[in-house]
């Protein structure tokens, strides 16, 4: 009788194991998928806070031009960006946070004869394969 | 015999318990499986605390953008109510879009001379408050003494005397707006004077050779603040409200209240200038704004004059006297006096020479012909400074 009971706790321990182990591996598996989503959230959550900033330097820097050499002078294309690569947008601004596959661009929604002028700054960057955008709007007059 | 009883019976209980307790013990059942809660459980509560820290980042983000935006709002009202100001416009600025980051709006308030400006982007307000320097102003904001170079300055060694004490239109020293005799930019290159034959005079300093008082002398902060032709008489830097007077000629007869706007053609230097403007006599002296803009270009002035000259570099005749001011507008700018003052000449009934002389005189240059848009129009508007900047941001939740 005592062999038999022993015999019997020894069945059940097996199958808790095997339970206990599913159970496990289930939890194991939603934890990891939550981790990857929470790392992912992240991660576009830095991305779109480093986006904002370089869109945010960017209008500060049309509004420094406006202010030191009038509003037209802000809409001058070769000043932001140039084909050999010596733009404002590609020299100075190229050393802002990074961000992958990164690309930035001035825009004048309303044209360039505003006054003020409407800007819009824009960044684009890859963000897990897929490409993601964000944009600032601002009107700007010469202050002083 | 019954005591031992007794004690052979509680013997026998405690050994039952004992066996018990290692019956109870011995039986591991359902233990694998508390633990796989116990652990569930503890995973459970990290994954909760992963995603509520997730879920926070993601409304602070959002606040911030949001923020973020509204405070670029909030600036954009300030410049639209600004160019409205400029237009005369002082009308509340209604609740307008920009794009799709939400509204704006602002108000002008007269009295205070400010602009109180609001920029709303989802659940977030910015209020951001100007102080504005509104209507004419009675001088050019770039005289900034009786001699002002906006960039590097060298006055040769010559006869010259630079006086920023305040001047009547006739030129006697009066009390009213003491200011510097010169003001320029200073480097270690930079030289005033070679001799002792430049005198510097101003705010209550009397004209001296070298060394000059201090007081006579400002250094400007920078090189390239209000260097242009609009900036000086405060117009907006692409403004295009000079260019009807504008000539590639110099001014035929002296000026008579007027602008007059040359652009020489050549640059030519200080011992060969493109050409020599006769400013007026003492009993009829010129007068208004005479600008001279050129890069590097040289011309001479003499003559008697009321107003204010602009310039690249200038040399100065004798027997010259401008009474106002006169803003010198190259990245260095030179002056150049006559090298030598003649004496009378009984013989041939000559008078003596005197040295040109620079008075500052607030009088005339509130005198000057109103330039639409500038300084002297009624509708000059420029931010002062912020007044506030607590704008009121959306709390982080």
């Amino acid at each position: 009788m005592v062999c038999m009971m022993k015999k019997n706790q020894a069945g059940l321990s097996l199958l808790e194991v095997l339970f206990s182990i599913a159970i496990l591996a289930m939890m194991m598996a939603a934890i990891a998928g939550g981790f990857s989503q929470f790392n992912r959230v992240s991660v576009s959550q830095q991305y779109q806070t480093r986006a904002i900033q370089d869109a945010a330097r960017m209008l500060e820097q049309v509004r420094k031009v406006a202010n030191e050499s009038g509003v037209t002078a802000a809409t001058s294309a070769t000043y932001w960006s140039t084909a050999g690569g010596t733009g404002w947008l590609e020299t100075s601004a190229a050393q802002f946070n990074v961000l992958p596959e990164v690309e930035r661009s001035i825009t004048f929604p309303d044209g360039t004869a505003g006054n003020p002028l409407h800007v819009r700054a824009t960044v684009t960057w890859q963000e897990q394969g897929n490409p993601k955008s964000y944009s600032m709007d601002m009107l700007v007059t010469e202050r002083t | 015999m019954l005591h031992f009883k007794k004690l052979e019976n509680k013997t026998m209980k405690k050994r039952q318990n004992k066996q018990k307790t290692l019956k109870r013990l011995g039986n591991e059942g359902g233990f694998a499986l508390i633990w796989t809660l116990l652990i569930c459980l503890l995973l459970f509560g990290l994954m909760t605390g992963f995603y509520s820290v997730t879920i926070n980042d993601s409304k602070l983000s959002a606040v911030d953008t949001a923020n973020t935006q509204a405070f670029y709002l909030a600036e954009s009202a300030i410049d639209q109510k600004l160019a409205e100001l400029r237009l005369g416009n002082t009308d509340p600025l209604l609740e307008t879009a920009l794009g799709t980051m939400g509204t704006f709006e602002a108000v002008y308030d007269a009295d205070n001379h400010t602009i109180t400006a609001s920029g709303t982007s989802g659940d977030a307000t910015r209020t951001a408050t100007v102080i504005l320097e509104t209507g004419a102003l009675s001088t050019p904001p770039g005289a900034e003494a009786a001699l002002t170079a906006k960039g590097r300055l060298s006055i040769q060694d010559s006869y010259m005397t630079v006086d920023g004490n305040d001047h009547d239109l006739n030129g006697d020293d009066t009390s009213g707006t003491e200011m510097p005799g010169v003001a320029y930019y200073y480097t270690s290159s930079t030289t005033i004077g070679g001799g002792t034959n430049v005198k510097i005079g101003g705010n209550n300093s009397v004209p001296i050779a070298s060394p000059y008082n201090p007081v006579s002398i400002e250094l400007l902060p920078n090189a390239n603040d209000q260097i242009s032709v609009n900036a000086i008489l405060g117009l907006p830097e692409d403004s295009h409200a000079l260019d009807i007077y504008q000539s590639t000629s110099p001014p035929g007869a002296p000026l008579n209240n007027e602008i007059y706007y040359y652009t020489p053609t050549a640059t030519g230097s200080a011992a060969s200038v493109v050409s020599t403007i006769n400013l007026g006599t003492a009993a009829n002296p010129g007068s208004g704004i005479l600008i001279v803009s050129r890069s590097n270009s040289w011309v001479q002035f003499t003559g008697y004059f009321r107003g204010l000259i602009m310039a690249h570099n200038a040399v100065f005749a004798a027997n010259t006297q401008i009474v106002g001011g006169v803003v010198l507008m190259n990245s260095t700018s030179t002056v150049y006096g006559p090298s030598s003052i003649a004496a009378a000449d009984p013989e041939a009934a000559a008078p003596s020479e005197t040295e040109p002389v620079i008075k500052y005189s607030s009088e005339a240059l509130s005198m000057l012909p109103t330039i639409t848009g500038g300084y002297n129009d009624p509708n000059y508007v420029k931010l002062k400074h912020w007044a506030d900047t607590t704008n009121n941001a959306a709390p982080r939740v």
